[in-house]
């Protein structure tokens, strides 16, 4: 007990000693409060939304617990969620089968097939561009675009292809990153056996890049999950699961948008949906970031 | 050896004209001479490396025809004598009445966008100092972790939390106290009556929102400046902290400055956030706590019904032109930033 | 031994990172306006017994050491004096020269401004006499104010040596300082370091026996972190007591 007391004078004194000691131990305690604050919205969120929607998810009631998950709106909305959860799944499911194809072959290509020059620099540059782009904006051009100019019409096919369109950016670079890292000597091997490039690529590259590419498809999808704007013009909305890919039937809710719209209207109980919705939605993100990241330690581990 | 000289360039000359078709022709059917006379493997790498063109200038694709379509779809608004090129100066929004005047939405965006730095760009710079030059070995992770998932949850998931707590406290508590407090009474940008959808509340969540990116980007630009400057630094008699004021920052401008700019770009294009929080005002905000309407927004809230009158709808494209203009002029300043590290340190 | 006002000394110094030791009961002493070598094969702890002398190895969090080092007297581990000022007075040289991504001028009086130079007319001279103890005024006076870096390899060690003399420290401790550098440059910061030892006491980490011979008076060897042979360079060389240490000069270990 006193040791301890001794041991905290004798920290003062020494930090005290000169004006250049006591400026150094200043600024770091100011700069460890700085911390502090920028890591607290994480837990304010977090509380807020698990302390109100935790019932929904854990409780027990009509539309509540399991059954949030498993019932649907119903006409005053005193249901569950079903509509969102299906249609958010069902939305990244298909904007993935379009968007993962098209980065990883697009990533393929100028990592494998380009010198670095102009063409690598354009899709580089393209890709960039994408990522910055406000989510708002991709809404306007799927419903400028999908909606209006393809005659899609709001729905399915439309809510999904705008995501997709969001996704490109994060997987591309990532696929490219990842196809990077492989050293040259696994594909000079392959090519020294007398395989062709093709082959190569896909037989030995690819698969070495693997945990690298996940991790981005899956940051990606992470991303893409909770976006609202892109689908509010694009997706339309339904208390039920869509019937067809593009017409009226095919409109189709998403968790994000469902937040969205409960939080905004004036009745208590959806508000408390709201946050059960966004504790889940929070639960799924955070979710998939972390495997993300697991994956992305475990390459950095075995690549060194 | 001249006679010679002389032969060899006089017919050089004189073919050039024809030869350039020659070349020209010989350019588009050699890939395909190379084909009929490849083998089986290599007939697979040439049709596979077509195969694989397509997607790869799809994201070059996807952007073109995102301009092309904003474009199109926002010239009438620049064309018709009710709007022109000037309804970005001009202060009237009213569809009913056929103004399209959009600078009261640029202002918002401004206005919430720089109060958004002002809080985010100290502090995430600061944060990113203390895990990169302070921070023991132990709190390094979970700190980052902690950042890492904060730039995932949604954005739709903070705009709830700042609906529901944080207006509520600018409204009961934060004005209030302010307004009251003798030493902040006096100050302009303190005044109003609120109800807590604000400029501050739409700057604060936006500031919130953008510390994960700074934090991160920064960070890693700190930790790439070379151990050893630190080391000369602290082997003349440096503090740590003297060291990283002097030294480490400086050091990593570069990468904290495109840190900066990316997140700039970010705050500019957040919706749902914002739209919850920020009261939707068509005045432009004087204080603090008056409501503000920002260019994401009124396309959120409008584009909905602006089928009715034509001239609506492209104002609302007009925004998202300008709002896309904006991005990549953030992306290509981010990019400088990072060329011009490069540069100078060989790193970022 | 004439009253000591810089004699650093090393008595029963041990030191570990975490539970790994490096060095191990290391006794000796390093006398005023000599160059004494540490040398030894790599990775027997050299580095660490040099950045022991200034505490550069504090901010290492699993460091841990016992015994007592020595600078005037007191023990630097031990004194209310602070760190700062112990830095002062015993400047580094490193490996890998490490100029700040400064003008030449601004690397220099980087040291001075720290501990309280204000001056615009002392900051000069002070970059002047730094830069002609270094042997690179002739060669820099006109560009003073251009970027460190553009330097050529042995130019920025040069400076770095004029930058870390600029405090007037009465020690300079050198880590390997030519090894990164092309054999004309290297040569020309041997002779620089010798003719330093008029002014300073230099202690030199060296993995290269023929550099020991060339430059310094006194030689400490060590190997896998012991003490095995201190005394004067030439003894040690012609006739070395150890066989380990004979294995080391004769290049069978390195």
């Amino acid at each position: 007990m006193a040791s301890r007391k001794d041991a905290l004078l004798t920290y003062l004194s020494a930090v005290t000693q000169s004006r250049r000691h006591f400026t150094d131990f200043l600024f770091k305690v100011i700069l460890a409060i700085v911390i502090m604050i920028v890591v607290s919205p994480f837990f304010l969120v977090l509380i807020q939304v698990a302390s109100i929607g935790f019932g929904q998810i854990f409780g027990i009631g009509p539309g509540i617990g399991l059954e949030f998950f498993t019932t649907f709106p119903g006409v005053g909305l005193e249901g569950g969620i079903r509509n969102a959860l299906v249609g958010t799944v069902e939305l990244i499911a298909l904007a993935s089968s379009v968007g993962i194809p098209l980065s990883v072959f697009g990533a393929v290509y100028i990592t494998e097939y380009t010198q670095p020059g102009w063409t690598r620099a354009i899709v580089e540059f393209a890709s960039d561009v994408l990522a910055g782009i406000p989510s708002i904006v991709f809404g306007a051009f799927g419903f400028a675009f999908l909606v209006d100019f393809l005659h899609l019409g709001m729905g399915l096919v439309a809510g999904s292809l705008t995501l997709a369109f969001m996704m490109i950016p994060t997987v591309l670079r990532t696929t490219q990153e990842a196809l990077r890292a492989v050293p040259m000597s696994l594909r000079e091997a392959s090519l020294a056996l007398g395989a062709t490039k093709w082959s190569t690529t896909w037989n030995v590259t690819l698969r070495a890049a693997f945990p690298g590419l996940i991790t981005g498809v899956l940051l990606a999808i992470g991303r893409v999950m909770g976006e609202t704007a892109p689908l509010i013009f694009t997706a339309g909305n339904s208390l039920s699961v869509p019937t067809e890919l593009t017409g009226s039937g095919s409109w189709v809710a998403s968790m994000p948008y469902t937040i969205w719209a409960y939080i905004s209207d004036p009745r208590e109980y959806l508000q408390v949906k709201a946050h059960g919705t966004a504790l889940a939605l929070m639960i799924m993100v955070l979710t998939v970031d972390v495997v993300a990241n697991i994956i992305s330690r475990k390459v950095t581990r075995r690549l060194v | 050896m001249s006679e010679t000289e002389n032969q060899a360039v006089e017919p050089q000359v004189k073919e050039t004209a024809g030869s350039q078709i020659q070349k020209m022709k010989q350019r588009l059917s050699d890939p395909i001479i190379d084909f009929i006379d490849a083998d089986k493997s290599g007939k697979t790498d040439m049709l596979g490396k077509i195969f694989l063109l397509v997607p790869a200038f799809a994201s070059t694709l996807i952007i073109i025809l995102i301009l092309a379509f904003l474009w199109i779809e926002a010239t009438p608004i620049f064309t018709d004598p009710a709007g022109g090129p000037g309804i970005i100066i001009s202060p009237t929004w009213d569809p009913n009445r056929d103004l399209y005047g959009i600078s009261v939405f640029i202002i918002g965006s401004l206005f919430c966008t720089m109060i958004a730095i002002g809080l985010a760009v100290p502090l995430g710079i600061g944060g990113a100092i203390f895990l990169s030059e302070f921070c023991p070995m132990r709190l390094r992770q979970p700190i980052k972790m902690i950042t890492e998932m904060m730039a995932a949850i949604p954005s739709i998931v903070y705009g709830l939390w700042a609906y529901v707590v944080m207006v509520p406290f600018i409204k009961n508590v934060l004005a209030p106290g302010l307004q009251s407090n003798p030493l902040t009474a006096w100050m302009p940008w303190f005044q109003g009556d609120t109800n807590g959808l604000s400029l501050l509340a739409g700057g604060v969540i936006l500031a919130i929102m953008l510390l994960p990116t700074i934090v991160t980007i920064a960070n890693d630009a700190l930790q790439t400046v070379p151990r050893n400057l630190r080391e000369a630094s602290l082997a003349l008699g440096a503090t740590q902290s003297e060291t990283a004021r002097k030294i480490v920052i400086s050091a990593a401008l570069p990468g904290v400055g495109a840190a900066v700019v990316l997140a700039l770009g970010r705050a500019v294009g957040e919706t749902m956030a914002v739209l919850l929080v920020t009261g939707n005002s068509l005045q432009i905000p004087y204080t603090l706590f008056d409501p503000t309407y920002v260019m994401t927004s009124i396309i959120t809230n409008q584009l909905g019904y602006a089928f009715v009158f034509p001239l609506w709808r492209s104002a609302l494209f007009a925004i998202g032109l300008v709002l896309m203009i904006m991005s990549i002029c953030f992306t290509l300043t981010a990019k400088m930033f990072v060329r011009w590290g490069m540069k100078t340190r060989g790193y970022i | 031994m004439a009253g000591f006002e810089y004699h650093i000394e090393v008595r029963n110094l041990s030191t570990w990172f975490g539970k790994k030791a490096i060095l191990k009961n290391i006794s000796c002493y390093f006398e005023d306006n000599t160059i004494t070598a540490i040398m030894g094969p790599s990775g027997c702890g050299k580095s660490t017994l040099l950045r022991t002398l200034n505490r550069l190895n504090d901010l290492v969090p699993s460091f841990r050491l016992e015994g007592q080092v020595l600078f005037g007297g007191e023990n630097i581990y031990e004194t209310g004096s602070s760190v700062y000022d112990l830095r002062k007075r015993i400047g580094m040289v490193f490996q890998k020269p490490n100029p700040f991504p400064m003008s030449i001028q601004d690397n220099i009086t980087y040291g001075p401004k720290l501990h309280g130079v204000k001056d615009e007319d002392e900051l000069s001279k002070i970059v002047e006499q730094s830069l002609r103890k270094a042997a690179l005024w002739d060669e820099v006076k006109d560009e003073l104010d251009k970027p460190a870096p553009n330097l050529s390899g042995g130019q920025q060690q040069r400076l770095c040596i004029a930058r870390a003399l600029s405090v007037n420290p009465p020690v300079l401790l050198a880590d390997e300082p030519v090894s990164a550098l092309d054999p004309i440059s290297a040569a020309k910061i041997e002779d620089l370091l010798v003719d330093l030892k008029k002014e300073y006491t230099v202690i030199l980490v060296t993995h290269n026996v023929q550099q020991a011979f060339r430059v310094s008076d006194q030689a400490a060897f060590l190997y896998l972190g012991e003490l095995i042979e201190f005394d004067k360079t030439s003894r040690i060389v012609e006739a070395p007591k150890d066989e380990r240490t004979e294995a080391f000069i004769t290049g069978r270990i390195g």
